[in-house]
């Protein structure tokens, strides 16, 4: 076994963690590949039932439920820009779960998939469903991916920044990871 | 190379363990999914008040006289089995591991300052 530890400090309180090193990396690609195709399977399901657009009453009663606390900002959508939530929601949900699934711009599509799992979870019409939801749990796991870098475990982004084009532009890494 | 020294029951945890949660839901969910099981569950038709009410559901609860509209490539139970399987064998890892702890560990630490 090859156990890891890290010394830090975090808000003033000196801190240590212990940790087995290969199965850390081979859990953070487990929590990957799981949580990617939870978001995956939401938009090629709605992808392979409706193609590119959802039907608009497919969102609208979403947009429009007064009881989120979301309900001004996602009303503004309900209008004119409806057709952008009617792409965003099924690609974007297809585009995170692969990107996350594949490690290939890991940080951008965990932080996409947090966003969509912020929306779906404050969109939780009354809290029927309670405040401790699968959305919630969902956006941990993508905030998780994104703060460990979990792509470049047997993922594309391994591979990407390693290019010359990456690594002279820093800014970059914040992408993948 | 890096040797992180993983035994032979570190990898068949990782092999076996993960590989049949992996199977069950990301890899049987795909190929239920591309043959046209839009849900994992099975989608019937059964009358009530009258009406042909759609719902979904697993084998045991399917009422009878339901007619089966869809049924998914793999049984929703099969891949449930398969998830617990994989949970079983990593619970069993961890109970090895407890109980087999030796001073053979290569330790690595590293300190992180908090603010740079």
């Amino acid at each position: 076994m090859s156990t890891q530890h890290v010394d830090t400090n975090v808000l003033g309180t000196d801190v240590s963690l212990s940790f087995d090193k290969p199965w850390a990396a081979y859990w953070m690609f487990f929590i990957r590949v799981l949580t990617g195709w939870w978001m995956m399977h939401a938009g090629l399901t709605k992808i392979m039932e409706n193609g590119l657009m959802m039907p608009a009453s497919g969102v609208t009663w979403f947009m429009q439920d007064q009881t989120s606390i979301l309900y001004p900002l996602m009303d503004a959508f309900s209008g004119s820009l409806l057709p952008i939530v009617q792409f965003m929601i099924p690609v974007g949900e297809f585009l995170v779960g692969l990107g996350v699934i594949l490690g290939c711009l890991t940080r951008l599509a965990a932080f996409n998939g947090a966003i969509l799992a912020a929306f779906f979870y404050f969109g939780n019409h009354a809290w029927g469903h309670g405040l401790w939801t699968g959305e919630l749990a969902g956006m941990l796991l993508f905030i998780t991916i994104a703060i460990f870098g979990a792509g470049r475990i047997w993922g594309v982004d391994q591979i990407l920044e390693k290019l010359r084009f990456v690594q002279q532009r820093p800014w970059m890494r914040y992408l993948m990871g | 190379m890096t040797n992180n020294n993983l035994d032979i029951v570190d990898k068949l945890a990782m092999g076996i363990g993960g590989g049949l949660i992996i199977l069950a839901i990301p890899v049987m969910g795909f190929l239920t999914t591309i043959t046209g099981s839009m849900s994992a569950f099975y989608t019937y038709t059964v009358m009530e008040g009258g009406e042909a009410v759609t719902k979904t559901g697993v084998g045991p609860a399917i009422p009878a006289g339901a007619e089966i509209v869809n049924a998914p490539l793999f049984a929703p139970n099969l891949r449930a089995t398969l998830v617990l399987l994989g949970l079983v064998v990593f619970a069993l890892y961890g109970a090895y591991k407890a109980f087999n702890t030796t001073d053979a560990t290569t330790e690595h630490r590293t300190t992180i300052p908090a603010e740079e």
